[in-house]
């Protein structure tokens, strides 16, 4: 019998799921509180189990599960930071989801699900693995893109999502394909025995090549990198604001994770091919990002593509290809865990309430709720990069690993986008500050939403003040398989 | 070698047999032809309209339902071929957890009305 114990957190999860079905159809006055209950119960508990089901030595290596899974530092940071993310998700999302009456036992279920699905890409060892995992997190997402049951928006969303998504499954798959075809074997590890021990010659000698393209356009799609990340802007848009929160950092989190795992460590001797290429599309997606985002006149657009430009910046650091550049992306993901989840969230706040979502609704609010545009503020200098803010730091370490690996031009490129996204941050904030509310009546934030900002903002200032203690986390986190 | 032979037979033997019944049914029928015979064969029931009709949304989730328990049962057979060689209750937990998860997805169906013809 299998040791089921290095996948108990996403046991919990389907168990809490699978409970969250079946409160969706009890006759029940108070459904949405009690959904709320249980999906913050099987985060937690997920959480709770994840310390026992990684073992007492964090920073070994081991695949359990007949090969399918592995557990190693890597891994572990990322299923904490993907189950972090959900239960800020929750926190932040549950006012919105009562307020627009979406259904909350359906909706918590998917969202465990799909978090699950995640956790599976995050951890997995084996092809097989890393593409159920996939489907699961992706079949889940195209539903919640579509809650707004009744809103067209949401609806184009959720099936923009849909074709998109499955044309880059698509592809992934044939490059899995051409990638098994090559070694015959699915397990990553062997996968990369295979690559490097095989001669490669004459025709034979392009197909790791071909592989390793539509393997990269397929997890690209999915981790919403330039050039295809036309999606996301019109997703990021039109689904609930709770989903665009989940799928900014969870559902980007694991196809970042995958890119490691799959790319990084499977096709490892090809890393003289796909370091350039990943370094290319790294500059390329943060350029695009940040450029498309000036015009921006809508927050939760203005957000997707900030969010496309950070999948740029976490590129980078993968694609430099040395260990202090992976640690430099632990450490970025997990600070922008905490400032994209708090800048959605503020935005929640001010939807969840029935106001809109333009740059406009979001003048002068500093008057009517200085806390929320405190806040707000601090997110937007934490993914701008201001000093004393995780954004900061992360995008430094990146930076130095850039340089010190020898991809100066990297690092200008992160530079001056940096300042190109200093424009439409600070426009956020001026905004907030300079100029006169349209209306009078404060926008209030207690409770969960008040907790999961609270979370965020000071997760948010201990990367930025504390580096050092995390930076030790992700130091033991990092593995290095890289050559 | 003698595989083949054994196929051929069957395939004489498979083609025989049809062939055989339309040909004795041809001897010993009458013949009267009628365009009510003629006619596209819907359960004895005469065909009204056009045969492309707007399906109600509902047969896609009687279809989805459907496979669900399609595919339980596809996974159930081989899993009840080689129960004796598993470790037995192990081997029915397993079962038994795989049938629950399908079971909650019913229930959940049957909840939301999702079975009930309108």
């Amino acid at each position: 019998m299998y040791n089921l114990t290095p996948i108990l957190p996403e046991m919990a999860l389907s168990l809490a799921g699978l409970a969250l079905l079946l409160v969706a159809v009890a006759p029940s006055a108070r459904r949405a509180g009690v959904a709320e209950g249980v999906a913050l119960a099987g985060l937690i508990a997920a959480l709770l189990l994840l310390p026992l089901a990684q073992g007492p030595t964090a920073g070994r290596t081991g695949e359990v599960l007949g090969g399918m899974v592995a557990v190693d530092g890597f891994g572990g940071f990322f299923r904490a930071v993907l189950l972090l993310g959900a239960l800020v998700v929750v926190l932040t999302g549950a006012r919105y989801v009562r307020a627009r009456g979406i259904a909350a036992g359906e909706f918590y279920a998917l969202l465990l699900f799909a978090t699950a699905g995640a956790d599976f890409m995050a951890i997995a060892a084996d092809l097989l693995a890393f593409y159920v995992g996939l489907e699961t997190l992706s079949l889940a997402s195209y539903a919640l893109a579509g809650f707004l049951v009744g809103e067209r928006w949401s609806l184009e969303a959720s099936l923009k999502y849909f074709l998109n998504g499955a044309t880059a499954s698509a592809l992934l798959l044939f490059g899995l394909s051409l990638a098994f075809g090559l070694v015959g074997t699915t397990s990553l590890a062997g996968m990369a025995a295979g690559l490097a021990s095989a001669p490669w010659g004459g025709a034979a000698g392009a197909l790791p090549a071909v592989a390793l393209v539509f393997i990269l356009a397929g997890l690209a799609f999915k981790a919403s990198v330039a050039p295809f990340h036309l999606w996301t802007p019109d997703v990021y848009q039109g689904a609930p604001t709770p989903v665009t929160s989940f799928l900014s950092i969870v559902s980007k989190g694991a196809a970042l994770a995958a890119i490691v795992r799959v790319v990084a460590v499977g096709l490892a001797p090809l890393h003289v091919e796909w370091q350039p290429v990943l370094a290319v599309l790294a500059a390329f997606t943060m350029t695009a990002g940040n450029v498309a985002a000036l015009w921006q006149k809508d927050v939760k657009r203005l957000l997707a593509y900030s969010s496309v430009a950070q999948a740029g910046y976490i590129l980078a650091g993968i694609a430099v290809g040395t260990s202090l550049g992976l640690e430099a992306v632990l450490f970025y993901v997990l600070a922008y865990l905490f400032m994209n989840l708090g800048a959605f969230g503020v935005v929640m706040a001010l939807s969840g309430e029935g106001e809109g979502e333009t740059l406009e609704d979001l003048a002068g609010l500093a008057r009517r709720a200085p806390v929320l545009a405190g806040l707000l503020a601090l997110f937007a200098f934490s993914l701008l990069g201001i000093p004393w803010t995780g954004g900061f730091v992360g995008k430094l370490l990146i930076f130095e690993a850039a340089l010190e690996a020898g991809w100066a031009w990297l690092a200008v490129f992160i530079a001056v986008n940096t300042g190109i996204s200093a424009y439409y941050y600070f426009l956020l904030i001026r905004q907030m500050y300079l100029r006169s509310a349209p209306r009078a009546e404060a926008v209030r934030a207690g409770g969960m939403l008040g907790a999961g900002l609270a979370l965020a903002a000071l997760g948010v200032l201990a990367l930025g003040i504390l580096p050092q203690t995390v930076i030790d986390w992700s130091g033991l986190a990092a593995f290095a398989p890289l050559p | 070698m003698s595989l083949y032979v054994d196929l051929a037979v069957f395939l004489a033997a498979g083609l025989a047999f049809p062939l055989a019944a339309v040909l004795v049914s041809k001897l010993f029928r009458r013949d009267y032809p009628d365009p009510v015979k003629e006619i596209a064969y819907e359960s004895g029931v005469l065909p009204i309209g056009d045969a492309r009709v707007r399906y109600h949304i509902h047969y896609y989730i009687f279809a989805l339902i459907f496979l669900v328990f399609d595919v339980e049962s596809l996974f159930l057979f081989p899993w009840a071929v080689v129960f004796r060689d598993l470790a037995p209750v192990l081997a029915l937990v397993e079962a038994i957890v795989f049938i629950a998860l399908l079971v909650v997805g019913l229930v959940y169906a049957w909840k939301r009305r999702v079975l009930t013809w309108i």
